[in-house]
């Protein structure tokens, strides 16, 4: 009984591991992602790349827009952590304090977020 | 305050800003945006180049979808999380351009 059930789950991981695509794709049009398609369109030219298919434009728009907005979360997890530090260390007022706080993404945040995806960086040393 | 000169780089920092105040950003570093930009442009490159080669070695000159998804996989791409994605945001939209006066 329990092997029927695990075939059956598994059959089922199978068909859904297949199907979100295309059903994924038929919603594309539907969403419209903050890099306009003719940007998107234009650097995927430079590389060779043309759909027919304008969703697949929009496919991709959401993979790379997903991709930044991945880093921006991490980058500002690791902002906020760095500012509590700070004003948990040498600060006597909290309450306003935390709730005005106002977030600017700087390199030493996003040097940690990016390394946590395999990607180091690191500036020039002619860099002023 | 450098000129960007490519209007289409210009659109991406744009893009980019976006997310960034969506993501619960209220500013960001000159340095950071144009990493971001540049990350961005190689991001878009390198799927159209992988996507293309993936769909002239399988002998079509069209590309389909999976094309693109092996390309995704090839650059070790998450792809479970976008439908989540898709759907928990609602995306800005970037306002419509402006003409510039000479």
């Amino acid at each position: 009984m329990d092997n029927e059930n695990s075939n059956e789950e598994l059959d089922n991981q199978q068909t859904t591991l297949g199907q979100p695509l295309s059903d994924f794709l038929l919603q594309l049009e539907d969403y419209t992602p903050t890099i306009p398609d003719a940007v998107t369109a234009h650097f995927l030219q430079s590389s060779g790349f043309e759909p027919k298919d304008p969703r697949l434009l929009r496919l991709i728009s959401i993979a790379a827009q997903k991709f930044i907005s991945d880093i921006a979360n991490d980058a500002l997890q690791h902002c906020k952590m760095r500012s509590s530090n700070n004003t948990s260390s040498h600060s006597t007022s909290k309450g306003k304090g935390s709730k005005d706080r106002r977030y600017c993404l700087t390199m030493e945040d996003l040097t940690p977020a990016l390394a946590e995806f395999g990607i180091t960086i690191k500036k020039p040393q002619y860099y002023v | 305050m450098e000129q960007q000169t490519n209007p289409y780089r210009k659109m991406l920092s744009s893009a980019i800003s976006g997310v960034l105040l969506e993501a619960g950003f209220d500013s960001a570093d000159r340095d950071v945006l144009e990493s971001f930009t540049e990350m961005l442009q190689c991001f878009l490159c390198e799927i159209g180049s992988m996507s293309r080669n993936y769909c002239e070695l399988s002998g079509r000159c069209e590309p389909v979808i999976g094309d693109v998804i092996l390309g995704f996989v090839e650059m070790g791409v998450d792809f479970s999380g976008l439908q989540q994605y898709v759907k928990n945001g609602k995306f800005m939209s970037l306002p419509t351009l402006q003409q510039q006066q000479p």
